[in-house]
């Protein structure tokens, strides 16, 4: 016990610097083994021309953990989702969530897609109660991404009835 | 811990006052002493270091002062939040990503710190003007570019 508590007494300066500077040592750990599988194996990483008209981009932030996603969807002219991609630069189970976002939204049809629901991402993924608010920001994602798309294609139809007028 | 209820601090004082209140409280001074005095011991050196690492920092000092108030930065997505200022986040986030060499790293934290401290001065006069609502919106920023810098360390680790 006494000699616990003076290791203690040394390192407990030490120990909040380390921990600061050490965060997540693995999450094997602590994360079902589908968060890992996405948050190792992320699908659909990347970019896509956010100025195109056929591409949607949601941008959304959690401030309380301070993660950033991005998601866009692509969209044919049948209103079919044909591609999605995300970067998010948060936890684990932020950027699975963000992972299996854009697999479950590609193909699906934009009323589809406004369908899928945050509890739907953290049963899939088993995410704890703790995390549930990073399966909302992929929910949340999703539908940033489709009303900016609605929003270009507003805009277009706009820019048409200008032009014939 | 003696601090005046204020956001800027000494932080020198911080700790000088931490060091003496440990050397005071700590279990092992409490050794020999009644098992009611090695609790109390322990329980009160606990509370005194997480005093001290809740007021070190001015992002978690920041946050705790909203606590006094009865404010919080709400869990979920930020709906206030413009996107010029996430674009941002996430052009900074990519930068550190795709960093190559340790310079590009520094130079990111560099102009990380910047902002950070930029943000404690905004900081500092909204909670002295009792604007609450604008020291929540800066301590959310702060967290963001609080991220940021941990990453910018992480990845200078990657270098070593």
């Amino acid at each position: 016990m006494a000699a616990v508590s003076l290791r203690n007494s040394a390192t407990s300066l030490l120990l909040f610097s380390r921990r600061l500077l050490v965060p997540s040592l693995n999450p094997v750990c602590f994360y079902h083994k589908k968060v890992v599988d996405h948050y190792e194996n992320p699908r659909n990483v990347g970019s896509l021309d956010k100025n195109s008209k056929s591409v949607g981009t949601g941008l959304v932030g959690a401030p309380a953990c301070g993660d950033v996603m991005k998601l866009q969807i692509q969209v044919d002219e049948n209103g079919k989702i044909v591609d999605a991609k995300f970067k998010t630069f948060g936890c684990g189970s932020a950027i699975a969530s963000s992972s299996i976002a854009t697999e479950w939204v590609k193909g699906k049809s934009i009323d589809d897609a406004l369908k899928i629901k945050n509890t739907d991402i953290a049963k899939e993924l088993c995410l704890p109660p703790v995390k549930l608010h990073c399966s909302m920001l992929a929910e949340d994602a999703i539908r940033a991404a489709l009303s900016d798309y609605r929003l270009k294609q507003q805009d277009k139809e706009e820019t048409r009835v200008k032009a014939s007028g | 811990m003696a601090c005046d209820h204020t956001f800027t601090l000494d932080a020198h004082k911080l700790q000088r006052r931490y060091l003496q209140l440990q050397r005071a409280l700590h279990p092992d001074n409490f050794g020999q002493k009644s098992v009611t005095e090695q609790e109390f011991s322990e329980s009160q050196s606990a509370l005194v270091n997480k005093a001290y690492t809740t007021l070190l920092k001015p992002l978690s000092r920041g946050l705790y002062m909203l606590e006094l108030q009865g404010m919080r930065i709400e869990e979920g997505t930020d709906s206030g939040a413009d996107t010029e200022f996430l674009l941002e986040l996430m052009e900074i986030n990519e930068a550190v990503d795709e960093a190559q060499t340790p310079e590009e790293a520094n130079k990111i934290g560099q102009d990380t710190k910047g902002k950070l401290a930029d943000l404690t001065e905004r900081i500092d006069a909204a909670l002295r003007e009792a604007e609450l609502q604008t020291a929540r919106a800066l301590l959310a920023q702060m967290k963001y570019h609080a991220n940021i810098e941990e990453k910018v360390k992480e990845k200078l680790r990657e270098f070593m």
